[in-house]
């Protein structure tokens, strides 16, 4: 219709087939489009009530995080990229901001003084400053907003070691399986005895040198961590 | 000799495996030395961190999830520009078609009328009729830059010649010289017992639809309807169609 009207408003007079075939294209576009919007409807059509999250992380429920990262992530990334980020920075800062809100939601004396969203953006927020610190990039325009006053209970405190337990941990997810076995059984103080009947050895003094070998690797590889030398630097001033 | 304490050494105090006079023993000299009170502190805090099982297993999680959604956001955001793109192409298909091959109608017009005057001009006239053939032969076979140059030449010397003074104007129209041309044609009206006043109405009227000067040709065109001239239908019809153009 607006392909005839257009045409019709210039006088001009085209080929039937040529109207037709911008027509129908169009026509395509707009079914394609409505198609679109349709299926990212009905990704957004359910809303979840902050409670409904706050459960939902605790669970670990799947529809409830993607939910979290269809309605945030966006907010997230416009945080991180207008303050000297990337789209990388972005994706780090939510998933972290996550692993934070998990670890608080935990803990059953957890309550949400806030709305989700500001709860959430106040954390991720602090894990861009403190990176931002780190890089010693001028922080002045994201202070300037003060969300201080949303940042979780003992955030500040605990966010170093957030941070120390996010490097050894990702540097423990790199070892091997049967590394990361050991060391998890052991830490949990199962009885080497049990450690090898449960990794199918026979003896436990190859449980116990491969404990030592897999520990010394894990030790090595955080301390050659460029994000583990920045504290560690900092320890040796 | 003082024996440097193992990372072994440490973990086994950690694990509550030390006696009690190693334990006491081990603390006496974390106090003394910062060094190996940093080492505690990073295996103790080792230690915690590869408990959190349950930690590493969420961020692997949601690692996923944003693996996952950050693929499909990116073909989502190609997908979104495929119908803007196809939307683009066609509002460029038709600009091509309405403005790159829009007819400019009135030019069309211009060129549906227009067609230069025959030669009537008599080449066996008394006296010398070279620069008559000259110009005739030029006329003729479209050679306009002659034509021009042997007419104005003709109409210097035969000042009551109108009928040059036509051919000449339409040489210029031709030529595009249409500033020289309106005033040969306006020059022309000017005259008393002009034979020629049809066509000289008519050709000024295309010349002013040929420069967009539709209010004159308008006031021409209804002229040569009105005193009902030699061109009065082709005048009425170009006027419907510009009628109908606005």
């Amino acid at each position: 219709l607006w392909v005839f009207i257009f045409l019709k408003s210039f006088k001009v007079e085209l080929e039937s087939f040529l109207i037709e075939f911008i027509a129908i294209q169009i026509l395509a576009s707009c079914f394609f489009l409505f198609y679109l919007l349709s299926s990212q409807n009905q990704r957004i059509l359910k809303k979840y009530s902050d409670l409904e999250i706050v459960n939902g992380i605790r669970q670990r429920n799947a529809v409830i995080l993607e939910y979290v990262y269809n309605e945030y992530y966006t907010m997230i990334r416009s945080l991180v990229i207008e303050n000297k980020g990337n789209e990388q920075d972005a994706k780090d800062v939510f998933q972290e901001g996550l692993v934070i809100v998990f670890r608080k939601i935990k803990n059953k004396s957890f309550e949400l003084k806030s709305s989700f969203k500001t709860y959430f953006y106040s954390v991720c927020w602090y894990i861009w400053l403190k990176e931002l610190e780190k890089t010693q990039v001028n922080i002045e325009k994201l202070t300037e907003y003060m969300y201080f006053e949303n940042i979780p209970d003992n955030l500040v405190d605990e966010y170093e070691m957030h941070d120390k337990y996010r490097i050894y941990q990702e540097n423990f997810k790199k070892l091997k399986k049967d590394c990361q076995k050991i060391l998890k059984l052991f830490m949990q103080k199962v009885p080497m005895k049990q450690i090898a009947k449960k990794l199918g050895k026979k003896s436990e003094q190859y449980i116990k040198n491969r404990k030592k070998i897999c520990k010394d690797r894990l030790i090595e590889n955080i301390k050659k961590d460029k994000r583990y030398k920045r504290y560690y630097e900092d320890e040796d001033k | 000799m003082k024996m440097k304490i193992s990372d072994e050494y440490i973990s086994r105090y950690l694990d509550g495996e030390l006696t009690p006079e190693e334990e006491a023993s081990l603390k006496k000299k974390m106090e003394e030395s910062k060094e190996l009170r940093a080492r505690y502190n990073f295996l103790k805090e080792l230690g915690g961190a590869v408990k959190e099982e349950e930690i590493m297993d969420f961020r692997n999680q949601v690692n996923k999830i944003v693996r996952n959604k950050s693929k499909q956001r990116k073909n989502y955001e190609v997908k979104k520009l495929i119908p803007v793109a196809a939307s683009l192409l066609a509002i460029i298909i038709i600009a091509i078609f309405v403005i790159v091959d829009r007819p400019d109608e009135n030019k069309d017009v211009f060129s549906n009328y227009y067609e230069p005057y025959p030669l009537t001009i008599n080449t066996r006239d008394a006296g010398d009729n070279t620069h008559k053939l000259l110009a005739s032969e030029a006329y003729e076979n479209r050679n306009w830059s002659e034509a021009e140059k042997e007419f104005e030449y003709l109409t210097k010397k035969n000042q009551d010649k109108h009928l040059f003074n036509l051919y000449l104007a339409i040489t210029k129209i031709e030529l595009d010289k249409n500033v020289e041309a309106k005033m040969i044609l306006l020059d022309l009206l000017k005259e008393d017992n002009l034979l020629i006043r049809d066509q000289v109405y008519w050709y000024l009227s295309l010349l002013y639809l040929k420069t967009k000067n539709y209010k004159k040709a308008i006031g021409i065109f209804n002229i040569i309807i009105q005193e009902d001239m030699y061109y009065s239908d082709k005048a009425k019809d170009i006027l419907k169609k510009i009628e109908k153009e606005k």
